[in-house]
């Protein structure tokens, strides 16, 4: 269960520019699941996964992963709790250009200093499972863009996080890419892992293997729907 | 597949072979080579006393290059050492100590 | 999953080389650039030591005092007897009259040093000459050298021997000879000699015995061993024209690449280090990495150049700076350096060209891998 209590962010606090991107978000999401944050852009869904995920400190309230408090960690408690917690998926994917497959998939693991060869057969892994085993040492540019999204896929779970966190995944891609990234990540919920995903595409909101959807407007949860 | 090499490995590899070989070279081409210097210097030692020699043969294109140590007392050479006349043996040569030394402040000559 | 220090400092490290590596172009040139300018300066070092290091060893067998006499400012001829009421001196062992002097010649453009010893051992008609002067002098037909004396008229003098190679620097320009031929070519008249050379017992008498010749014969001046040693020991100081001119060049090219780092940190680079924040990494593991990085271009650069400067400077003669030493001159000696290598000014070159070259990579990465990382989230 991932407890978000009270959740309030503000930019620019005290200044005229000042911005409530989030307004007490109160939410209980299950583990494992797939959740997800749907609403217009503004309404605040990147910014709480951020929080969940980490990345950014909330002004107020606090969120807890199985009962333990992940909110208000020094910076380098939340980075190693980030990494071994979380994985992260991002628009356009993000990866690291001029860099391998392989490289790019072991960039969350490096911090840690696992034994290199244990990781690496991981990674191996990883992408024999996404059918990306003949690409390990193809250059990320060259890649078709399901390709690639298979590759941030697999960079996301190299350190077996118990959380992948998805923004607007399917922000640039066609419907049948969509899908089959859709796919990937609802099969994931049975390794026991949660997905929360922030999207505006009713293509994600809709399909049928989501748990949980959680629609945000101006900082604030407007309407939350639980499917069985 | 073939396993590619890291490339930490790979230039660690290529790291320490040079890093061995300016070591070889620093601590043990010295050694190696000594007694041939030793050899010469003793030559040189030998020809300069024998023959009362009081400067190498460095810069010979004029006399007080030549023979620095004995050039012009009041003066670097003839001229100021970074005069583009003695480019560049002039330029390499650092004027006599005490020109380059601040005068003693002596007693002041007071204008009648 | 075990985690260890050096498996994280080595994940780090391929990181960096794999970027490293995506501009091979780029940074190959610029370790080349950077090994050259560790190589000039490191040349310098290592060739002004040794030289230095073997001029001292040398000069401590040259006379400890030289008279010269002085006219009207310049260095003049002294006369002979000046050396008998010089041994008389207590504590002098023994005052030469030195000859010797330069000879130009013209169909080499080259200068000659003369001397005649009073030792000479070689008949009348024979020189003996330095290995430099078997390589200039142009034409030898028969060994025989064409002197053009004082009085315009040629003079035959065949080489008699020649000396040892091994002792260029300090011969290569020498063509020994008799006192008689010496005076008709250099025009010193009987009874004059260049200077006096004076072997003194207990050297730390030359003070006294230097200062006693300034009063007793006013018109002469005598240097000290010393400060022929001094001479020598000061000689290529860092100050010094052409090393000041090396310095500033590289100084130069430093301060280019620092501020092309310190200022360049691009788009794709400030884009790469959020992706990096986002997918996990720290402030510190982005600085680390971009340490490996630094000190991975800087060490390699260090010990290529510090490699190049002693195969340049103690295996190959120093070839770079003989055109340098040799500025107008025909002669040069060829000569080879004793290795000595200066560990303390080696350590300080290290520390120049490694520090401030990895501090430079880090500090303008620190700006950018300080900022929030969701940032990267919204960059999309």
């Amino acid at each position: 269960m991932i407890e978000i209590d009270e959740i309030t962010k503000t930019y620019n606090a005290g200044r005229p520019t000042q911005f409530e991107a989030l307004k007490a978000v109160d939410l209980r999401i299950d583990t494992p699941s797939v959740s997800v944050l749907k609403g217009p852009s503004g309404s605040g869904k990147t910014t709480l996964l951020s929080v969940i995920g980490g990345m950014t400190r909330p002004t107020s309230g606090r969120v807890r992963l199985q009962g333990k408090e992940i909110t208000g960690l020094p910076e380098r408690f939340a980075a190693e709790t980030r990494r071994k917690t979380f994985g992260f998926i991002f628009q356009n994917y993000n990866l690291i250009r001029g860099l391998t497959v392989l490289e790019n998939v072991l960039i969350p693991a490096v911090p840690l200093g696992g034994r290199h060869r244990e990781v690496r057969d991981r990674a191996l892994q990883l992408l024999a499972r996404l059918r990306m085993d003949g690409k390990a040492g193809q250059r990320v540019e060259l890649l078709s863009g399901g390709e690639m999204q298979r590759t941030a896929i697999a960079r996301a779970l190299i350190n077996e996080p118990e959380v992948v966190v998805a923004d607007e995944p399917t922000a640039h891609l066609d419907s049948a890419l969509a899908a089959i990234l859709l796919e990937s990540l609802a099969a994931l919920t049975s390794e026991g892992k949660t997905v929360l995903v922030a999207s505006h595409d009713p293509l994600v909101c809709e399909a049928e293997f989501v748990h949980h959807v959680i629609a945000m407007r101006d900082g604030s949860v407007v309407e939350e729907e639980r499917r069985s | 597949m073939i396993k590619p090499l890291r490339k930490s490995a790979v230039f660690a590899a290529f790291f320490s072979a040079a890093a061995a070989a300016l070591a070889g070279l620093l601590l043990v081409h010295p050694i190696y080579v000594r007694s041939a210097f030793e050899e010469r210097l003793e030559k040189h030692r030998s020809v300069t006393r024998t023959l009362g020699l009081t400067d190498p043969c460095l810069f010979t294109e004029a006399r007080y290059t030549r023979h620095l140590s004995q050039a012009d007392l009041h003066s670097a050479f003839q001229d100021h050492p970074l005069a583009m006349e003695h480019f560049p043996s002039g330029s390499m040569v650092l004027p006599p100590e005490h020109l380059v030394r601040p005068k003693p402040s002596g007693p002041k000559v007071k204008p009648r | 999953m075990t985690s260890s220090w050096f498996e994280r400092q080595r994940g780090f490290l391929d990181y960096s080389l794999s970027c490293l590596w995506r501009r091979k172009g780029r940074n190959l040139s610029l370790i080349a650039v950077y090994s050259f300018v560790v190589f000039l300066i490191s040349s310098v070092i290592f060739f002004t030591d040794a030289l230095r290091r073997e001029m001292e060893n040398i000069l401590e067998e040259a006379p400890e005092m030289i008279v010269q006499r002085t006219v009207g400012g310049r260095h003049s001829l002294i006369p002979v007897d000046y050396a008998e009421k010089m041994d008389a001196i207590r504590g002098v062992r023994s005052a030469e009259p030195r000859l010797w002097g330069y000879y130009f010649h013209q169909a080499a453009s080259s200068n000659y040093t003369l001397m005649a010893p009073a030792d000479f051992a070689l008949p009348a008609d024979r020189v003996k000459v330095g290995t430099g002067v078997l390589r200039t002098w142009g034409t030898i037909e028969e060994g025989r050298l064409y002197f053009r004396s004082r009085t315009g008229e040629p003079l035959i003098l065949s080489i008699g021997e020649a000396f040892d190679g091994a002792t260029e620097l300090m011969t290569a320009d020498l063509i020994l000879m008799a006192e008689g031929p010496f005076r008709r070519i250099a025009g010193i008249p009987e009874g004059f000699a260049t200077d006096i050379a004076l072997r003194i017992r207990n050297p730390r008498e030359c003070q006294v015995i230097a200062e006693k010749i300034s009063y007793d014969f006013p018109d002469t001046r005598p240097i000290l061993k010393e400060e022929i040693q001094r001479t020598y020991t000061s000689l290529f100081g860092w100050r010094s024209g052409y090393v000041v001119v090396l310095l500033a060049g590289a100084l130069a090219a430093f301060l280019i690449f620092t501020w092309d780092k310190a200022t360049g940190l691009s788009a794709e680079e400030r884009a790469e280090i959020g992706i990096l924040k986002g997918v996990g990494w720290d402030t510190s593991d982005i600085l680390l990495m971009k340490f490996w990085e630094g000190a991975a271009i800087s060490l390699t650069a260090f010990v290529l150049g510090v490699l190049a400067a002693y195969v340049h400077v103690f295996l190959a003669s120093a070839t770079l700076f003989e055109h340098a030493l040799k500025g107008w001159a025909v002669l040069y000696p060829s000569f080879e350096l004793r290795p000595t290598v200066d560990g303390f000014r080696l350590a300080v070159l290290l520390f120049l060209s490694v520090i401030p070259y990895t501090l430079v990579t880090i500090v303008p990465v620190w700006r950018t891998a300080i900022t929030d990382p969701d940032t990267v989230m919204r960059q999309g």
